[in-house]
């Protein structure tokens, strides 16, 4: 006691750092799991970020808009052929709908349920970014009020974006598939038995292996979620960017670039 | 400065810090703009615990908020904070080279004590993984501190050590 009174603060500063060691060991324990008081302040949280996220897309939008104009008349140049181009598929898909019905008819009279899967998308927008540099987590603007949970996958218009780790009310913290700490079951879109194990490295790239050694993986092959783990079947992961084989391990590794522009990520879908 | 001047400082630090930061990203480095403010309000306001104080409310705040595991930036924060208390009394806080000298301290130190919790909270990220990552991030965070101590350090009363101010 006598110590303490004669090194008021020191006491201070170890009794502080003390309680921080023990808040940890039982963040660890516990795991992501949060509590009332957390989900106050993140809610909090949350209506500050999206006041600033708001500022910040305005901004963005107008400098990004004044300094790439050549950029974005090309971009409309090919948009307006794209668009183009897909009117005339549109009229030939409505051709094919019809033939797809019937399928579907006699799918259900074969009771075959495959084609039955269907999703329910609650739609957020990206509030936050970790800075971190090492971790790849993000915050949106939906929680458990609009039926988010914990294990959601969460993808936007180009592929698959992440997993939902934590919960709030009106927030939950997204950890995106170039995370370190996220592991993805894969198969190649054009050969669906193909299936390998894919995780993030936290520079925008994911690297994995394939499960069989005798696969015939090549640049360029389009990547799915293969059903197995936490995502479900088919969304698009990216593509191969390079296979190597390694002889110690005898597996076929590869890099994979994601699908979605991780720099450029505003809006996403939680799937349900 | 007051306290609560500091506070709004750092709070403003975390929102940017997650939001507009991310414009300014190089090859995906971003500054760590909350460890420039813990390390310049530590380093240059003598007999203050300014460091150490908000440090540890806005490391526990930003593991609550963009975190997995609680502590994994209050304690790397508190112990930089510790670090600068000691250098205060060694270096002349007036001088940029002693702030960069200590900034280079604190940014490894504050580095290497995340990743060793986040190794142990369960992290697979590697050592070497770790040290390439910090050197783009170092320098990105020693031009915020140069920027911050340059616009802080006009309104500290200079040489607070020297006799003539006692």
């Amino acid at each position: 006691m006598r110590w303490i009174k004669e090194h008021k603060l020191l006491s201070t500063i170890l009794s502080l750092l003390l309680v921080l060691i023990i808040i940890f060991v039982i963040s660890v324990i516990r795991g992501a799991e949060g509590n009332g008081f957390t989900d106050i302040l993140k809610s909090g949280e949350t209506v500050l970020d999206k006041g600033f996220t708001g500022v910040k897309d305005t901004i963005h939008d107008n400098v990004v808009g004044i300094f790439s104009y050549r950029k974005l008349q090309g971009e409309v140049e090919r948009l307006t052929k794209e668009n183009n181009e897909l009117n005339k598929k549109i009229t030939e898909a409505k051709l094919n709908k019809e033939e797809l019905e019937e399928l579907r008819e006699l799918s259900e009279i074969l009771n075959f349920d495959y084609t039955k899967k269907k999703f329910r998308y609650v739609s957020a927008d990206v509030i936050s970014i970790d800075g971190s540099n090492w971790t790849n987590i993000f915050t949106i603007d939906r929680g458990e009020k609009a039926g988010i949970e914990v294990g959601d996958a969460v993808v936007n218009g180009m592929g698959l974006v992440g997993r939902v780790e934590e919960v709030g009310s009106n927030w939950a913290k997204v950890i995106s598939i170039i995370d370190t700490d996220s592991k993805i079951s894969f198969k190649l879109a054009r050969d669906r038995k193909q299936q390998g194990i894919a995780m993030g490295d936290a520079s925008g790239n994911i690297s994995g292996f394939m499960m069989n050694a005798d696969s015939t993986v090549a640049e360029g092959d389009v990547l799915i979620t293969s059903g197995l783990g936490t995502y479900p079947e088919g969304l698009e992961i990216g593509n191969v960017k390079t296979v190597t084989y390694n002889s110690n391990t005898l597996l076929k590794e590869i890099t994979i670039e994601a699908s979605v522009n991780f720099k450029e990520l505003d809006k996403v879908a939680v799937l349900k | 400065m007051k306290y609560w001047k500091a506070t709004l400082i750092f709070t403003i630090g975390l929102l940017i810090q997650t939001t507009f930061l991310n414009l300014f990203a190089v090859a995906g480095h971003t500054p760590n703009l909350l460890l420039a403010l813990v390390s310049v309000f530590g380093f240059i306001y003598v007999g203050k615990m300014y460091g150490i104080i908000l440090g540890t409310v806005f490391g526990l705040l930003y593991d609550i908020f963009y975190g997995i595991t609680l502590g994994t930036t209050a304690i790397p924060f508190v112990l930089v904070g510790i670090v600068l208390i000691l250098f205060q009394h060694f270096m002349n806080v007036d001088n940029i080279i002693n702030m960069w000298i200590v900034s280079v301290g604190s940014i490894f130190a504050f580095y290497l004590t995340s990743w060793i919790l986040q190794v142990i909270s369960g992290s697979p990220l590697g050592f070497l993984y770790m040290l390439k990552r910090i050197p783009i991030t170092a320098i990105y965070t020693m031009l915020v501190i140069t920027i911050l101590y340059m616009i802080l350090s006009k309104g500290v009363r200079k040489r607070p050590k020297s006799r003539y101010f006692r």
